[in-house]
């Protein structure tokens, strides 16, 4: 038998033994004459049902998890990294501006060696109030490109429903503690005046308990910005124009605009921040690759050699490498071949975290990928993105089995 | 579309049955949460799309109305979330019945829930998430916790999934 059929058994038996069928009749005219246990409860119920208070408010609620948010990308959670989801996160430290008109919380935190994955909820204080809008759309912006209402833009729905637009933001705050080069962010809106964020990062720091500071901002923007430009024209709402070219909004105070500059009138960012801890609870396993053979050009770039870290939830390969250039003068970057040369970045690559320098005056740099084997061998492709050009490629050998 | 509330009775009144004496762990509160359910949809104008949605919003009601009855000021000062004392221990066929129940009983409520509907209810991790209002990551988090938790206490009883 199986688990689920033990259980329907389990509970088909207990029903058969202790429920008592609910007679219609009786449930009808206990409601219409306010009698027995729920009488109270039922007229409470039915007066809200009759001026319309809440109570009867059963729409399902959305809300956005980091599963739904890695679902619309190429990024695949494996099912036994899924458990190391942290839904539980306490706050141990919340400081914000005040007169604030939003809360914020975290609701999702999943980390391994080398990534940060966080979902937290911007929702308003107020509610009935506000559109909320990611931190860099524009009241012109459709309303689909973050939320399922489709065909209108955030200025037309806004004026529709009476709400005033605010722009929300944020993002992880500590990031070199971390060791994050770069976030990206995904906004998905919960309702009206609620947005689901998705903070995604590489990271370096893979201490096994880290403190995570994450911000979220708002700032109220009920009229498009305003973008001046050298030659006067400008866009958006022109009152807000009025005054600005007299001002000293320009660079050098004189009213003029300098060549190339823009500028924005914007109100003030209200802020909360949470400190919470995140533990690292993945396992990690390591193998190291040497260098078999190279195909190179000339030997401006040499790859010493790379270690491939793997998690529930990623793999993460560790470039280590020399080069006899200038610093400044280095615009490489590396993709990762499959035993046969197949380029397999474009499939799971999740990002490259750039080049790291040493004390030493070594380099390395970290390429994360989605869980996946690396094999016995792989390549290194050595790619000058400024030429646009391949310089060659290094064999890689495993030097130890996982 | 409306269905007539002694149809849905006939129809899902054991499944809500069920789904509320999982929460709150006696007979008396459970058929309180059924009626108390029913009353509701009774006394609703809510327009649904399919049986389906009649179904999943009937679930969700039971669940928070069999929630609450475990919150109440009375339960919180008499009891704990669940006591056998209360609970008038159903009689099962068997022992193996008899430990699974006991086993469902003893996880942590929101864990409880989630394996319920997946496993009496038949109910999609998509479906759970949107009857309790929480995300599938969420969803699928809790009924990991709740199988291991399962198979902890029931060892070879409960199957690997």
């Amino acid at each position: 038998m199986t688990n689920r059929e033990k259980y329907k058994k389990t509970f088909d038996s207990l029903v058969s033994s202790e429920y008592i069928a609910l007679e219609v009749d009786e449930m009808k005219k206990k409601h219409e004459n306010k009698r027995g246990r729920n009488n109270v409860a039922a007229a409470a119920l039915l007066i809200a049902v009759l001026v319309g208070t809440g109570g009867m408010a059963y729409a399902a609620s959305k809300y956005y998890g980091l599963l739904d948010f890695t679902k619309q990308r190429t990024e695949q959670i494996p099912e036994d990294a899924v458990e190391l989801i942290d839904t539980e996160i306490v706050p141990e430290k919340v400081d914000e501006t005040e007169n604030s008109i939003m809360d914020c919380s975290v609701k999702e935190a999943l980390i391994d060696s080398g990534t940060i994955r966080i979902v937290y909820e911007v929702s308003a204080l107020e509610q009935g109030k506000y559109l909320f809008i990611p931190e860099d759309a524009v009241p012109s912006d459709n309303m689909s490109d973050w939320s399922d209402i489709k065909g209108v833009t955030a200025r037309e729905y806004a004026d529709a429903n009476g709400l005033e637009i605010v722009n929300i933001g944020g993002g992880i705050t500590n990031m070199d503690e971390l060791g994050i080069a770069g976030e990206s962010l995904i906004f998905k809106s919960a309702g009206d005046d609620v947005m689901d964020i998705y903070v995604k990062a590489g990271k370096s720091n893979s201490s096994k308990s880290l403190e995570v500071v994450c911000t979220a901002t708002a700032r109220i923007s009920d009229q498009e910005d305003a973008i001046v430009y050298t030659d006067g024209s400008s866009e958006g709402d022109d009152s807000i124009n009025d005054g600005i070219k007299d001002s000293d909004y320009a660079g050098d105070g004189d009213g003029s605009v300098e060549e190339g500059e823009m500028k924005a009138a914007m109100a003030e960012v209200m802020r909360k921040n949470i400190t919470f801890t995140l533990q690292d609870m993945s396992s990690v396993k390591t193998s190291d690759y040497s260098v078999v053979s190279k195909d190179m050009e000339d030997d401006a770039y040499n790859i010493e050699d790379a270690a491939v870290l793997q998690t529930e939830l990623g793999t993460y390969i560790d470039v280590h490498f020399n080069s006899t250039l200038e610093n400044d003068d280095m615009f490489i970057s590396f993709h990762i071949l499959d035993e046969k040369g197949n380029d397999i970045d474009d499939a799971n690559n999740i990002c490259g975290s750039g080049i790291e320098f040493n004390d030493d005056g070594s380099m390395q740099e970290r390429i994360m990928f989605n869980r996946m084997d690396m094999g016995e061998r792989f390549f290194i492709e050595v790619y000058n993105y400024e030429e646009e050009r391949v310089l060659g490629t290094f064999e890689m050998e495993r030097k130890n089995k996982l | 579309m409306r269905k007539p509330v002694e149809w849905l009775v006939n129809e899902y009144q054991k499944n809500l049955f069920a789904a509320s004496y999982a929460i709150c762990g006696n007979a008396e509160d459970a058929r309180d949460a059924v009626q108390d359910t029913f009353i509701r949809y009774y006394t609703s104008k809510k327009e649904f799309n399919d049986d389906e949605h009649i179904r999943a919003w009937l679930l969700r009601v039971a669940v928070n109305r069999a929630k609450d009855m475990n919150r109440s000021f009375w339960r919180r000062n008499t009891c704990g979330e669940y006591s056998e004392e209360l609970a008038n221990t159903p009689v099962f066929e068997n022992e193996e019945e008899s430990d699974l129940f006991d086993a469902v009983m003893a996880l942590p409520e929101k864990y409880r829930i989630v394996i319920h509907l997946f496993y009496y209810e038949d109910m999609e991790i998509k479906e759970i998430s949107k009857v309790l209002g929480i995300s599938e990551s969420n969803v699928k988090v809790r009924l990991s916790r709740g199988r291991r938790m399962l198979k902890d206490r029931l060892k070879e009883e409960w199957l690997d999934d």
